[in-house]
């Protein structure tokens, strides 16, 4: 100490002293670490892992360990990969919060049921038994009563529908795909339904109402260079591509398309054209129907068509257009001549007096008379 | 591969163990020079690239070092056109300019130093110089050069020592006598 002090003051007294400012001296010590990686890194040709290696060199040496480089670009590895791994760590760490907190996710596939994709505070029985540990990828059925806790369910179905039901609810699932229906026995349930393809639907029941939503069903012509649209079910949005104008159409009304947006209610006409059309549904597989279904459905059709034309015909027109003239006899003893054109669970017989409907249970039989 | 190549090469182990011992120096000694920390920054640099391309070839790092460092000072300057910084008066010895009465005693402790640094080498005359040149702290001269800091302590307190040693071969009995 005292050689310390005594060569420190000569050095000073005779003007050999050059002080460098503590904190100018680390900045220099910044600078030095900086520089040995500018150098090192040149003509690598990933300069980053030497700038950590060389960092991790230095804080080797500052914690008084024979470093070397070497070892200092081995610890930056090390390190990286712990990095690597505690951020993978902390991410799913993070998503099964969140994923607990969002709730179940139930995707169908198939339209029929769902599949958990995740797991949540979810109870679900089925046929008096419950579901222990409902998880990802396991169904949920029509039949199901599904119990949230202290998270929500999140449900999404093939046809594009969301359900969220909130937590501390009570859901009975009573059927699913095509005309969904939830019964809400306690909590809540948010929807969004897309355009549903005819023939479905999707409902809630809660106690003391229901709350119901058929998909939307339209149509548009096209004549004398107007568009008509005409909404049944559901709304439609129309937009005039001229002027831009976009309006909605709710079900029930119809609409000349142009920039003034008016509403009319649905005419006679348009009423006919679309009459029997929402009983056409889509059928799935339908190469794998047998000729009797095919048939059904194309009577099921002809029925549609036969709205749009309340013009009543004899029988040498019905017989002229059609080709036959049936003769359908009841177990009441009543006959009608005419044309079958619907065979289903109803008969449906064109007339010369109009169009008949007869359940196919009192029907005792057919037969061509002509 | 590039990588593990390069910091495993012998080459560079020597520049690093080099760089360790000597780029506080150099930095402060061009730095007390030229008062202007970014333009200290770059010469030191370039001085230490040039130090690693010819790493093979230097037989004595302190004196390779500084020679460098004057060619090294003066390109930089003469690039830049920067007439305000005469960089011969930067390197001249200040020394003959003492006018003071003490010049002999100056130049002989000057002397000493630089002697003493010369036959120590490397981290041990960069320790005294930090300390007793340059005003560094135990703690941030050790931090400097990766020492710790009794090894700083006792580094410092033999070369002190052999100052002292020095000065009484040159005919200086007792040291306070200069103060």
């Amino acid at each position: 100490v005292r050689d310390l002090d005594i060569i420190k003051q000569l050095l000073k007294k005779y003007d050999l002293m050059l002080p460098v400012l503590p904190f100018e001296q680390r900045k220099i010590y910044r600078s030095k670490r900086r520089t040995l990686a500018v150098i090192l890194g040149k003509g690598v040709r990933n300069p980053f892992m030497m700038n950590v290696a060389v960092k991790f060199y230095y804080i080797m040496r500052n914690l008084g360990m024979q470093a070397t480089l070497a070892s200092g670009a081995r610890a930056a590895v090390f390190a990286s990969v712990l990095a690597v791994m505690v951020a993978a760590g902390g991410s799913v760490a993070l998503l099964q919060n969140y994923i607990h907190h969002q709730g179940v996710i139930a995707v169908s596939e198939t339209r029929l049921s769902g599949v958990i994709a995740a797991s949540g505070d979810i109870k679900i029985i089925r046929q008096g038994s419950e579901i222990i540990s409902a998880r990802a990828l396991d169904m949920i059925k029509a039949g199901d009563q599904i119990t949230t806790g202290e998270s929500s369910a999140l449900f999404q179905f093939g046809s594009g529908i969301v359900v969220k039901v909130l937590k501390r609810s009570s859901v009975y699932v009573s059927a699913l795909a095509p005309n969904y229906r939830f019964g809400l026995k306690e909590g809540g349930i948010v929807s969004r339904i897309p355009a549903l393809y005819p023939g479905s639907a999707y409902e809630v029941h809660a106690p003391n109402s229901t709350i119901s939503v058929k998909g939307t069903e339209f149509g548009v012509t096209y004549e004398n260079s107007k568009t008509n649209v005409f909404v049944t079910h559901g709304t439609v949005l129309v937009k005039h591509l001229p002027s831009g104008t976009e309006y909605e159409v709710a079900g029930g009304n119809s609409t000349e398309v142009n920039a003034d947006k008016k509403l009319t209610v649905l005419t006679g006409d348009q009423t006919n054209l679309m009459k029997g059309f929402s009983g056409l549904i889509y059928v799935e597989s339908i190469s794998t129907k047998s000729p009797d279904e095919i048939r059904a459905l194309n009577d099921k059709l002809i029925e549609s068509d036969t709205d749009d034309q309340p013009k009543r015909m004899t029988l040498a027109g019905l017989k002229e257009k059609y080709g036959k003239i049936d003769e359908v006899m009841l177990y009441n003893g009543r006959k009608f001549t005419g044309v079958i054109v619907s065979r289903g669970g109803v008969y449906k017989i064109l007339t010369p007096g109009g169009v008949v409907s007869v359940p196919a249970k009192e029907v005792k039989g057919s037969r061509i008379i002509q | 591969v590039k990588l593990k190549k390069r910091i495993t090469d012998p080459g560079t182990v020597r520049f690093v163990e080099n760089y360790d011992s000597y780029y506080s120096i150099v930095f402060n000694s061009i730095y007390s020079k030229i008062s202007n920390y970014h333009d200290a920054e770059d010469i030191c640099q370039e001085v230490f690239i040039r130090f690693y391309d010819n790493i093979e070839e230097i037989e004595n790092p302190r004196k390779w070092l500084f020679g460098c460092l004057r060619l090294v000072v003066f390109d930089y300057y003469k690039g830049k056109q920067r007439k305000d910084v005469n960089v011969d008066e930067l390197f001249d010895d200040i020394t003959m300019g003492y006018v003071n009465g003490f010049r002999d005693t100056r130049m002989m402790i000057k002397q000493v130093v630089d002697e003493i640094c010369s036959e120590k080498g490397d981290r041990d005359a960069s320790l005294f110089e930090l300390i007793a040149v340059y005003d560094y702290s135990f703690v941030q001269a050790s931090r400097h050069l990766n020492l710790n800091y009794k090894q700083a302590r006792y580094r410092y307190n033999v070369f002190a020592g052999s100052v002292v040693e020095k000065l009484n071969e040159k005919g200086i009995k007792n040291i306070e006598e200069l103060l």
